[in-house]
Parts: C-alpha cells; structure tokens; sequence
C-alpha cells in the first residue's frame, strides 16, 4: 500500500512540477588560489539544475530562469552565490575556507553557524558517511569528533553500540544521549527485546534501537556537547545530544541518485585455540586419554562462516519552488561471520517541504518506514558453566568427530555441548518494524516572528522468539532425562517476546529575530512540548516438547501446558516542558546567550514533578576573518545544568502486581526521586591559522552530576519488599577533561589534495562524597558465581578493579597473590585489593583521518583508538587453566606451557587483566569518480573500494580490546571493559557505486 | 488572508490541545498501593492472595542453597563446599563460610537477610490488612516469627515495623533479647486462633509450640551471653510443656517418608513445610539432591558439596539414615539415597549401571578426605556427598517434595534436650529411643543429644545452631584447625543494611 501511494505521489510530483523550459546558457572558469578548480558543483540555487567544472575548472549550465543565481560550492572552500542578471561568463574565484565556519550547524529548535556558536557543537555531514557501511548510523561518528567515544558491544550485525559524549555522567541511570531525529527526540530505550536466556545458555542484549535510521539517508550528525547547547533539552540533555537531519527535497526535474554496495567480512582475528594435533600432543604429554583421534575440527570453520552483505539505495529529488519532495528506498541484507546470524533491513523515507500563501506556511512532512529483519545464534552475555555457542566452539574437544558416521551431531553429554549441535538446535529470530513520521507547519507570521509546530509519532513494534529444539540435551533441558505425565521423553524451550512502543511528539515555539541597535542583534525562542511515550510488551514460553517436534515457536502448544508462562508490561511516561532562549550578537563579536528550561514528567516522585534546567554561554571573536597567520580565533564559555531520567516508568511508586492470583509489592515509593541534575562548566577555542589551512578547537570542561539516581539494595529499608527503591544518593560524579581537534589541509591544488584532521580527548572521572561501595561487573562461568570485580567507590574513577593481585604460579603451578603486607600467598587468605588507577574506561581517546585525492582517485584513511583502560578477560577466567583443560576444554596455546598446575584455582585476579588499549585502521578507501561531463544522462559516479578493521595494534590478547559485554550488577549498575563470549569482530572489504542522474 | 487566520488558529488551538496535562503517573500493569501497608487490602480475596504470598516467601529463603542453608550447614561442621580447580571458586564465598573468614561483604549473607526480611513484610502485609480475618492473621504472625527466629539466630539485632507505620522510614529495631521475648509473646498471643489441624503446609499450633520449644530451648543463647550460655529449668520446662502439647502426629514409619517428593501427604511426623507443586511452583528444593553430585552422575549434578569425614563417621555406615536403598532411586540414580561414598555407578546401580568416572577419566570414587580447596587426582572426587531428599524424576526443575521446616523428631529431641539439661537424663533417653534408629541410644549426659541431633538431624539446617547452643561452634574441626574470633557467633549485619542508622554493626566486623 505505502509502495502505491509513493508511486501517486512521485508520477503526481512529476507531472506537476517538471520545469519550465527557459534558455540561457553561462559559462565561465572556476580557479583557487593555486589555479582552476576540478570538479566544483555548479547549482542554480533553488533548483536541481546543475552542473560541475571539468578538469581545467570550466563549466556551462543552461538557466531554468532569467532572475537566478548562480551557487559555486566545492569542499574545503566558502560557497559562493553570484546573480547572473544577464550575464553570460561568469569566473569565480573560490576562497580556502579549511573548516567551513559558515556550514550551518543544527543545534536544538533551531540552527547556527559554527563561526557563532558559543557552545561545544560538532557535526558531520553526509560526505563522512559514505566511506562506512553499517547497520547503524552511529559508528559514522567513531573517532570522527573529539569527546564522543562509539563503542560497538560486540560484532553482531545491528549489534548494540554504546554512545559516551564527554564521558559517562550518570552511574545506574543510563548514559547513552538523547537522539534527536528531524526534531523529534527519541524516547530511547531498546526498540526490541533482549534474547530470553535459556537454562545456562544466557540471555543475550537487544539489538541497537538505531538500525532503523538508513545512513544513505542522513544529511548531518550533529553533536550538543556541552551543557549550554544541551541543557534546552533540559531533563534529557546531561548525556548529550545527537541531531540527526535527514535529506530533504529539492526543486526541478526529477534528480536520482542509486548507490549500491557489496562486503564480504571474516573473523577479525583468532585466539590461536590448540589444533587437534597440539591438542592430542598436550594430553599425551599429561597422560590423559582425551585424544579421540579425529584431526579434522576447527572452531572456526565449526560456527564461523564469510559473510556477504549487500546495499541497495535509491532516491529521487524533485519538486517546484511550492513543494520539494524526496523519496528513497534502501535495502541491506548483512550476513555475520557466525553462521545462520545476519540483519535485513528495508526502509522508506519520504520529505515533503510545501510552501504556501506566499511562504506564509511552510509544512515539512517526513516519514520513515524501516522493517528490520534479525537472525541470531547463542551468542549471550552470561552463559554459565556450559558455554553459549562461541564457549562451545571454542572449548570442544578437537580431536572429537563432531558427527557420527550417520550424520546426527556427537553428543557427550548435557553439560558439554556440540558447537554444531548448539548451531542447529538454536533459533533466534527478531522482526522489527519501525515508523517515524511528523510534520512540521511553520508559520511565517511577521518577517520577524515565525511559529513553528511538530507533531511526531514514532511506532516500533518488535518481535522476538527463540527456541532451542527438543532434540538438543542441555543440563534441565534434557530428552533423556525428562518424561511428561505420560511417560513421554520431553525437552526443548520456546519463547515469544513483545515490545510495542508508540511516542507522541508535540513541539510548539515561537522564534523572534530582531536589532535592537545597529550593534545588538537578538534571537529569541520561546515553546512548549509535549511527549506521551508508551510502552509494552508481551511474553509468553513453553518447554518440554515431543522430541520430534521441530517448529517450536510455530506450534508452541506443543510443551507441557505445566511450564506455560506469561506475563506482559505496559507503562507510560509523558513530559512537558516550557523552554526559552535568547541569543544575542553584540557588536559583531561579543556573542552571549541563554535558555532555560522547565520540564515535568511522570516519572520523578509526586513532590518532584519539575526540574530547571537554566544555560548560559558567550563567546567573544578576538579576531575574526583575518588575512595571515590568525585568520580567526573566537574564546567560548558556557555553564548549563541539564538532567537525566532515564530510570524506569513507575520507580517512584509503590505499586503491587498480581502473580498467579496474589497481590505482591513490586517497586517501593519515593515522593522525592528526583532527576539527576548534571552542572558543566566549558570553556573553548576556536582557530584558523595560516590562511585558512590549519583550524580546530581546544576546549576543556568540567561535568558534576548529583542526585544520583540509584535502586537502594533492599536491605537498607528492611523489613521490606526485597524489592529496589529509587533514591537519590548524596555523592557527586565529576567528569572532567580536554578535548581537541585539527584540521590540515596540506595540499591543495589542481590534481592533488592532501589534508589531516584529527582529535584527541582527554578523560578523567571520579566520584566524591560518596558514602558507599557498589560492587558490579558480575562475572559468568564455572566457579565464578558471584564474582565481582569492579567497584564504584568514593575518591575513585568509576569502574575501578577490585580483584586479588596476582603474583606468578609457585613452583607447584599454584597461583601466588599479593597481601595487603606485600607477602605472598596462596588462594586461601589472599586478599582482594582496589586496583586504585586501573578501570574499565579508556582515558584516552583519539581519532584521525588523512584525505588524498589525485586526479579522479581519492584515497583516504581512518584511525582510532582507546588508551589508558584495563579490560577483564572474562573468557580466560572461566576457560583457559589448566583444570579445564583436564576436564576436556580447549584453549588456546598460549596458555598451555603457563606453568600452571591442574589443582590451581580460577579464581577473579589480576591475572585476567590485561591493558586495552589499542589504535585500529578503521576504514580504509580508494574511490574514483568518473569524469562525467560527456555523459548524457549522468551527473556523477564514483565507484569505491573500502576495507573496515584490516589492521590493530594492541596488546590485548582476546579477539578484540574495542569490546564491553553487559556485565551489570544486580542493581542495574553497568560495567566496563569486560569480555565475555561476545560475539567477534569482523574485518570486510567493500566494493560500491554511487551514481546521480 | 481569511485562510492563514485559519491555519493560524488551528496551529494555536493545537498548543492548548496539547498543554498541560498534571503529569500524575498512573500504573498500568499493576495496581498502587497505599504507602501504609494497612490499607491496600481490602477485601477478603485480596487477604487471602496475600496470605498465599506470605507462605510462598519462605521458598527462597528456606530452601535454596545459597539462603539459609549455607549460612546453618555450612559454617558448622556438617557442611562445606570446597573449591575444584575453576570450579566452586566463586569469589571464595563458600570457604569464607566454612573457614569463619567471612565479613558484611558477604553475598549470600545479604542475599539470605533480604529474602527473609521480604518475607516478614509479606507477613507483614497480612497482618495489616483490615478484611483479615483472625486465623489468617495468626497464621502470617506465624511466619513472621519463624522467620524472627532465624533472624535473632543469624544476626541477633531485628528490624522490625509497627503495622500501619511508613514504610518509608527507617526501620526500628529489637536488640537479640528484646527481639526473643518479643517472638516468645508473639507466640503465646496468636496460639488459640492457630488452626490445630495437622496439616504441615498451614500455620498450626504444633508449629507454634514446637516454634515456642525452639525459642525457650535457645533462650540461654539469644537473651544471654551466647559464648558461654545457661539453661534455666524454667525455660527448660516451657521446652517440655510446648512439646508436650503437639498432638495428632507421629514418628514417620520410614525416616526417608520426610524427604520423598509426596511426603506432606506420607509421613506423619511433619508439624511444617515450605510447600512445593511439583512441576509448576517450588523452590530450590532438588538442590537438595544437585549440589554434591558429580557431572557424571543421573541426573547430572552440580560436583559441589560435601560433609566432612569427621561428620560422616558420627554414623554406622548403615545406619538407614544415611544410607537407603529406593528402588525408583537405583532404577533412575544408580544410588542409595543418603551419603555417597566410594565408587559410583551409573542408573541401575552396582552390577548393573556403569561405573562412573570423573572428567578426568579417575574412577569415580568419593572419598572422605577433603580440603577446602582440592587438587591433584581427587580434584573432583574429594568429599562424601549427600542427597537429603529424595529426587523427584517427573517434576522437572520444580520439585514436588516440600521443604521440611519443623517435625516430630526435632521436637522430641529438644524435649530430650531440656530433660538432659535439666538433669533427667533416664527420661530424656526414654525419649531419645523413640527415634527408630537411635533406639539403643544411651543418654549418660546433654553432650549425648548433641550426638543424636547430628544423626538425625544431618543437613536440616539445625547444626549451626546445635554447635553455638553446645559450645562447640568456634572450636577447632577438620578443615578449622583453629578457634574462631567470638565475633562470628552472629553474621555480619550485610553493608546496605547498616544504612538504617537504628542498626548497628555487630560487634567485631
């Protein structure tokens, strides 16, 4: 239906809008400052109609109409528009502009430029966002702006991806930024379920609530970072905003634009698990009769798999001066390198800007449609004794056949799994649909005054199941171990997982421009929003199945109606807010400005329904479009208060829940929660300086978070429901560091390009007043139940280790750790010890970029890395020592010839820590763009070669350092920096086209 | 321009459409309750739902293994959970348990003060409903002072709420003495509105009595100097009238009637039970059977833990107790239910089932040498293991059989106990002989009950208990060969706990 009704409105939009023939032709040459310009887009502005200069900067375009202008805009250099009136040359000399200080910047209910912002403001703009194919918007920004980190959690297609902007400003309340999409923001949260864990197998996290945004799509990411920008989203702000803009129509003739892409990806990297003949060596040499003879096993080649991933992209611009419309279809099918898992994606996006009534009216209305297809395996964050299936695969035995000559998996027994038995025997299947649709009037009500009105819905709906087949034995899952009532052998679990969201937008704001004087310009904001965010979800599970049954999850009628489970959710938050700003310009260089914020919501405790969120930021251009070796150099400022809420509807309430016809407690009351509030402090540079050719920002910045928001562990409230109450706990988390970023344009001349950028941040975090110790980063695996190796306490950086020290193996093999005295011991007093320093979070964080374009080849690439954090290799602890190699698992050599000894405990100690830090090639790309101006129908092509994640220097010795499995407590406070079974990085190569006709 | 009026009305109305909702925060899923416990039950359905809840609550506490349990058995001579290699590290907290290192940070010491806390407040709930009628509220101050009971044992201070108060405020609390005397009133007020049938899942008054019986017998420990603690004769014969008074029950005909999956509805000794449904709701109760039996083993168990050689030669090895042979339980385990030692075999048992061996291919064979942390070729096979209860093969992970909270043969032997302390050591051995298999047992002095309790009462959740009662709790054992600090005669009070500024940390951690 939606595919017909796009059909109407494209066959409608060209008819009426195809252009009206006009001739005029001007031509004329483009030059820099080195000679002409290649390849300079010429665009009669307002309309699709255009051109770009050849290799000697000449150019010709017809006009559509007599009054036009003409707009010359080429990368790297100030956009430049020229009336024609009548002319027919036209020559332009272009001017560097090494950061282009006049790209307009979206910020929050409105836009700047960078050359005025007074806060911490990065963007990125759609030519960043073509060299990465992903699943997800966000990992165009890794290593692309000073200050966000983007971390993916593990290497699954669509995976989830932590977004840090400054640092992690909250402890239990979430610190992922609020994402703001055409200006709606995003109630956030997961749009999908998380895998149901199934007996010690483990449940696994949901997939990224992003994987709808199609990147082909994005116009700009722009980034709030500092509280002066954020804070006018008050309540939501303290993390940080991210502003994605989609692309808009334009006017003129019906514009195409197909880009299309094909990856093949393998595993990144092994661990060097022991061969089956270094394996049958090894229990040779320790006289066990583990070798079964089989030399043929190979994990990888067991659960692994080369996975091809394509995009197909296609979108279309056209429209009149009244109504500029786009409309583009994407398709990406994405294998992952474990086998049976992959993402599928389908999206829809359509923008209409009408004007009307002498552009009194301006509508812009947008839709986005995304159904998104996953297939997972057992890839869970906390499988205990027995594995998930990368456990599996890497512990088996491989000098065991994993079929027997009839073909049926080799089973051992139900606590030690058959990897291929666990691939086939496990299905996991999740169905996402996604709309995003708003629109947006504005009314142009003096020249001064406009109002503009947002009405947003956002509906997802999701669809999660999985099952295990009856025929696969798992310890309490086991055919040969249960009957049914009627003496039937039984076994198998399916389960079926709902989530349904639908969120209300409505924003509401007037905006006034006006002079004072000649020297004091203002803007001014002033609005009203609303937000009704609602969600549900619906579970139901069914075990003990025939063991013929094969359809789980289809069928699921077919368990014991005994161990027929369900349950189901619903809740609803609504905000509303009263927000103002004022911007003011005050002889052109003195630029001040100020918002607040008032927000309520549903969800703090009935006495503390709203919070202010006030900012204020001013910036002064000491020098401004200068000729030399200062070109311009602006000193900004800002202090803001923003807040946080992400904890969960209902906290603040007591509220009781039937459970099987009883009435039981299920949160404690708080009439006093309250936000999180975080005050940040900022102070930055912005420069241009030679010319144009070397620009940045140096900015430093101090975020204090209070009120921290924090489920109080029963027992201080005892007697009680051993249920969490929300608080606010007195204790201040202080983020502070600096952030900064270069841009170098070495070279810049008619057949070569050479140009830089990079940035660094600097990060520390510390809590303060602090009157308790929190204890999380819960370890999974035989033997480490209850396990905790990271703290959060007083005077200490968050994510602290808190583990014993260990100290070599004595000559027995038996693992030495340090006291408190600095003597040696064995496991039975060995003390655990704050490793005051070292923490799960890098310090530093670093990215680059080198851009080289000869002639029609560009060839650019793209750095990152982590530095300064210690990552807990959670794998090792729970696998690789010596007493589970005797109990028949596999690991890889290096920890064979350890010295350690059979009867050595595993317990959590330093010996599992490892530095993370690590600097990885991103991306790599080769393009070439063809010269097109013969052609007739085809305004450009380029064609491009890209390698993602080929190289990594780090010294960590588990798949990959850039890892952080969700290791959170039992109180929801999360972890960092532990590796756990995750599901492994893929390296690609990528091969595509992008044309426009 | 009449058209923009319009539109321009019409985009402001749909500010006021929007604006200012008053922002209350309704449940959806659930309903809110009132912040007085007191007033959100009203009806007689909602009573009755949450009397349910209150006896549902006990199954944590009561019967996983990582709940009381671990802090009765293993911290005393009968139980320990030593380390494998990578396995049953689990951060040291079973050694610290076993070894009197442990401090507040004591997970499951939280975790068990927790749960048995919740349950209080379910009782609690009960207690404040105002359509309650008077037997359900005996019953739900039944439970709350057992679950005292335990609490006075483990950490001696009590927190505790009057019915009706915030439930938001700071908790007030009972030192070890007031908090016994108050349990004992508690008692004696609810008895006469306790039903007096002899059904173990309800609250009756043989449980009340038998409850009463536990807190005079122990009252020379909880209201009095628990290291070097005194019996007065006049609790001791409170202990003797209460046990006196239980009627309508008897000593089962086969001691293992207690523990098979069926056994409320078999044995005819059990006063009160932590009631399971087979298949669909229980408690960890087949952890019972899991924790000490190898991976190899039918079912496959959790290779965990073990008694220790002294506690295993306080038995004749064939004393039934210990050693019984079910036929269903050869047929399916291949062994005797009770303590397992020396090889093991597959389902079908001796010359029929497979004989088993361990994962690193050594026969399968228990032994009665034990560290705290093994190694070497006993790796996985150091240690006698028990099955307590008899595994239920057709439940699944909900295992029918009811946790035994109280029965018959505790009670006669607290009578026996009071009878020796008092000095009537001929009419406490009277006693003592009732037990089937003790029935020859002579009684010269209370030292000899000791004996008995340990016997009978093996893995119940009474040796911890018995040891501090007998003096007996910090001396030197087998894997303790040193005393222990006074202090670990109570439990930590766990970290958050100590947030209510009315507790204080107990003394010495």
């Amino acid at each position: 239906m939606k595919f017909n009704l796009l059909k109407r409105l494209m066959f409608l939009g060209i008819m009426l809008f195809s252009s009206v023939i006009f001739a005029q032709t001007v031509t004329g040459t483009v030059t820099g400052d080195e000679g002409p310009l290649p390849g300079v887009s010429v665009l009669e502005k307002g309309t699709t109609n255009g051109t770009v200069a050849d290799f000697d900067g000449n150019y010709s375009i017809n006009l559509t109409s007599s009054n036009a202008s003409l707009e010359f805009s080429y990368v790297g250099f100030t956009t430049q528009v020229i009336a024609v009136n009548g002319k027919s040359v036209i020559d332009v000399v272009l001017k560097i502009s090494a950061e282009s200080l006049d790209e307009v910047v979206i910020i929050g209910y409105g836009s700047t430029t960078k050359k005025d912002a007074t806060g911490a403001v990065e963007a990125i703009s759609a030519k960043d966002l073509t060299s990465v194919s992903s699943s997800n918007p966000a990992e165009a920004l890794r290593g692309k702006i000073a200050g966000v980190q983007v971390s993916q959690t593990n290497g699954e297609p669509g995976g989830g991806i932590n977004i840090r902007v400054r640092g992690n400003s909250s402890v239990r309340a979430g610190n992922e930024p609020l994402i703001v999409v055409d200006g709606i923001p995003l109630a956030g949260g997961n749009v999908s379920a998380g895998g149901q864990g199934i007996g010690g197998l483990g449940g696994s996290s949901p997939k990224s609530p992003l994987n709808f945004i199609n990147q082909e799509d994005i116009e700009s990411i722009t980034v709030l970072k500092d509280a002066s920008s954020t804070a006018i989203y008050g309540s939501r702000g303290a993390n940080g905003v991210v502003i994605i803009t989609t692309k808009g129509g334009k006017t003129g003739e019906a514009k195409y634009e197909f880009s299309s892409n094909i990856s093949i990806s393998n595993l990144r990297e092994g661990i060097g698990m022991m061969s089956p003949s270094k394996y049958a060596e090894r229990v040779s040499t320790l006289g066990l009769s583990q070798d079964y003879g089989d030399r043929s096993y190979n994990w990888q080649d067991a659960i692994l798999q080369t996975a091809i991933t394509t995009n197909y992209n296609l979108g279309v611009t056209f429209g009149n001066e009244g109504s500029r419309n786009r409309v583009s279809l994407g398709v990406q099918d994405a294998e992952g390198i474990i086998k049976s898992t992959g993402l599928q994606r389908y999206s829809l996006n359509f923008d209409n800007k009408s004007n009307a009534f002498d552009d009194f009216l301006t509508i812009n209305t947008k839709l986005s449609v995304a159904q998104i297809e996953d297939q997972a395996e057992n890839t869970s964050d906390n499988a205990g004794f027995a594995g998930n299936l990368m456990g599996v695969g890497l512990y088996w035995n491989p000098t065991r056949d994993v079929y027997n000559a009839d073909g049926t998996p080799n089973v051992i027994s139900n606590t030690y799994l058959n990897p291929v038995d666990l691939l086939d025997s496990y299905d996991d299947q999740t169905s996402t649909t996604r709309i995003l649709a708003s629109i947006a009037p504005q009314l142009q009500l003096t020249e001064k005054l406009t109002f503009n009105m947002v009405f947003g819905v956002d509906y997802s709906t999701s669809e999660r199941s999985n099952s295990i087949s009856p025929t696969l034995r798992i310890q309490d899952y086991d055919y040969t171990e249960r009957v049914n009532d009627d003496g039937t052998p039984v076994a198998g679990y399916a389960s079926i997982n709902t989530l349904t969201r639908f969120n209300k937008t409505f924003e509401n704001y007037f905006s006034y421009a006006d002079k004072i004087s000649d020297d004091v310009s203002f803007k001014a904001l002033l609005g009203y929003s609303y937000y009704d965010y609602n969600i549900e979800g619906k579970f139901m599970s069914a075990r003990d199945f025939n063991k013929n049954q094969t359809n789980l999850i289809d069928n699921i009628q077919g368990g014991d109606p005994t161990y027929n489970q369900a349950s189901s959710y619903k809740s609803r938050n609504e905000l509303q807010s009263f927000f103002g700003r004022v911007e003011t310009v005050i002889y052109d260089n003195l630029l001040v400005n100020a918002s607040l914020r008032v927000d309520g919501s549903t969800r703090p405790g009935k006495d503390e329904k709203y919070g202010t969120f006030p900012a204020v930021g001013a910036a002064y251009k000491f020098i401004e479009d200068e000729a030399g070796t200062v070109n311009n150099l602006k000193v900004r400022l800002n202090y803001g208060i923003s807040g946080n809420q992400e904890f969960d509807n209902n906290s603040a309430l007591f509220v009781g829940k039937y459970n099987n016809a009883r009435l039981e407690p299920a949160s404690n009351v708080n009439n006093s929660l309250k936000w999180e509030t975080t005050a940040s402090y900022g102070a930055g540079v912005d420069y241009v300086l030679f010319d144009g050719k070397v620009s940045g920002s140096f900015d430093y910045f101090l975020k204090e978070t209070t009120d921290l928001i924090f489920p109080t562990d029963p027992a201080g409230g005892v007697p009680g429901a051993s249920i969490k109450k929300f608080v606010n706990l007195d204790g201040t988390l202080e983020n502070s560091g600096v952030e900064f970023s270069i841009n170098y344009d070495i070279l810049r001349t008619k057949d070569l390009d050479f140009s830089i950028s990079g940035n660094a941040s600097y990060l520390k975090n510390e809590i303060k007043n602090f009157d308790r110790t929190e204890f999380t980063g819960n370890l999974d695996g035989q033997g480490l139940s209850g396990a905790q190796v990271q703290v959060i306490k007083e005077g200490e950086g968050l994510f602290t280790y808190f583990i014993k020290e260990w100290a070599g193996f004595d000559e027995n093999g038996i693992s030495q750790y340090v006291r408190n005295d600095g003597s040696l011991t064995d496991l039975s007093d060995a003390p655990e010890k704050l490793l005051s320093g070292k923490t799960g979070l890098p310090t530093l964080n670093i990215g680059f970029d080198t851009n080289l374009r000869y002639k029609n080849f560009d060839f650019t690439t793209s750095w990152y890395g982590q530095f300064g954090h210690y990552i807990y290799n959670n794998t090792a602890n729970a696998y690789f020592y010596t007493s589970a190699f005797n109990g028949e698992r596999n690991m890889p050599s290096s920890y064979v010839s350890n010295g350690q000894s059979g009867s050595d405990v595993a317990t959590p100690s330093s010996l599992y820590l490892e530095k993370g830090d690590f600097l990885r090639l991103g991306n790599v790309g080769l393009g070439y763009t063809f010269d097109t101006k013969d052609m007739k129908y085809v305004d450009s092509f380029r064609v491009f070669f890209n390698g993602a994640n080929l190289l990594t220097f780090t010294g960590y010795s588990g798949f990959d350092p850039e890892v952080s499995v969700a290791k959170s407590n039992e109180n929801g406070v999360p972890s960092a920096g532990i590796d756990y079974l995750g599901y492994p990085n893929s390296k690609s190569f990528t091969f595509g086209l992008n044309v426009k006709f | 321009m009449n058209i923009t009026k319009y539109i321009f009305s019409v985009c402001i109305g749909g500010v006021f459409l929007t604006s200012c909702t008053d922002l209350e925060e309704k449940v959806l899923d659930g309903v809110e309750l009132e912040q007085a416990a007191s007033s959100y039950a009203v009806s007689s359905e909602d009573a009755s739902s949450l009397l349910s809840g209150a006896y549902t609550s006990l199954r944590g506490p009561y019967q996983d293994q990582a709940r009381l349990m671990c802090l009765d058995e293993h911290t005393s001579d009968a139980m320990v959970g030593p380390t494998r290699g990578g396995d049953w590290d689990d951060a040291g907290v079973w050694r610290q348990l076993h070894a009197h290192t442990f401090g507040p940070n004591h997970g499951f010491n939280k975790d068990t003060y927790n749960d048995i806390y919740n349950a209080v407040n379910s009782a609690n709930l009960v207690i404040g409903s105002s359509s309650a009628s008077s037997q359900q509220v005996a019953e739900a101050r039944f439970l709350r002072a057992l679950h005292y009971y335990h609490i006075i044992d483990l950490w001696g201070q009590a927190a505790y709420r009057e019915i009706g108060s915030d439930t938001n405020a700071d908790a007030l609390v009972y030192q070890r003495n007031e908090a016994t005397d108050w349990v004992i009133s508690e008692l004696e007020a609810i008895i006469s509105d306790l039903p007096s049938a002899v059904e173990p899942t309800t609250a009756n008054k043989n449980a009340a009595h038998w409850l009463l019986a536990k807190m005079y017998l122990n009252y020379g420990v909880f209201a009095g100097d628990a290291q070097n603690p005194t019996f007065d004769n006049a609790n001791m014969d409170k202990v003797i009238s209460n046990i006196d008074a239980i009627s309508g029950v008897a000593l089962a005909v086969d001691y293992w009637d207690n523990f098979i999956p069926a056994n409320s509805q078999t044995s005819t000794e059990l006063l009160f039970v932590s009631e399971n449904f087979g298949g669909s709701e229980s408690g960890n109760i087949r952890s019972r059977w899991f924790m000490g039996q190898h991976y190899n083993q039918t079912p496959s168990g959790w290779n965990g833990f073990t008694t220790l050689g002294e506690y295993y030669d306080r038995f004749d090895p064939n004393d039934a107790r210990i050693n019984k042979m079910l036929p269903n339980v050869t047929t399916n385990s291949g062994y005797n239910v009770g303590f397992h030692i020396g090889q093991q075999f597959g389902p079908g048992g001796i010359g029929v089932g497979d004989v088993l061996k361990d994962r690193l291919n050594n026969n399968l064979v228990f032994t009665k040498e034990i560290t705290l942390i093994t190694g070497g070729s006993s790796l996985e096979t150091a240690g006698v293991r028990g099955v307590k209860y008899v595994p239920d093969y057709v439940s699944g992970d909900n295992a029918d059989n009811d946790f035994v909270v109280a029965r018959y043969a505790d009670a006669l032997l607290m009578k026996a106990e009071a009878l020796a302390r008092k000095g009537d050591t001929g009419p406490a051995q009277t006693v003592v002989q009732l037990l089937a298999n003790e029935s020859s047992t002579s009684i010269g002095s209370v030292a000899d009950i000791y004996d008995v309790r340990a016997r009978e009462l093996w893995w119940e959740g009474w040796r911890r208990n018995d040891m501090i009662r007998f003096g007996t709790f910090l001396g030197e054992r087998e894997l303790k060969p040193y005393v222990s600090d006074p202090k670990y005669l109570l439990l930590p009070i766990p970290l958050p706990g100590t947030t209510n500024p009315n507790i204080t940390q107990n003394p010495g951690y």
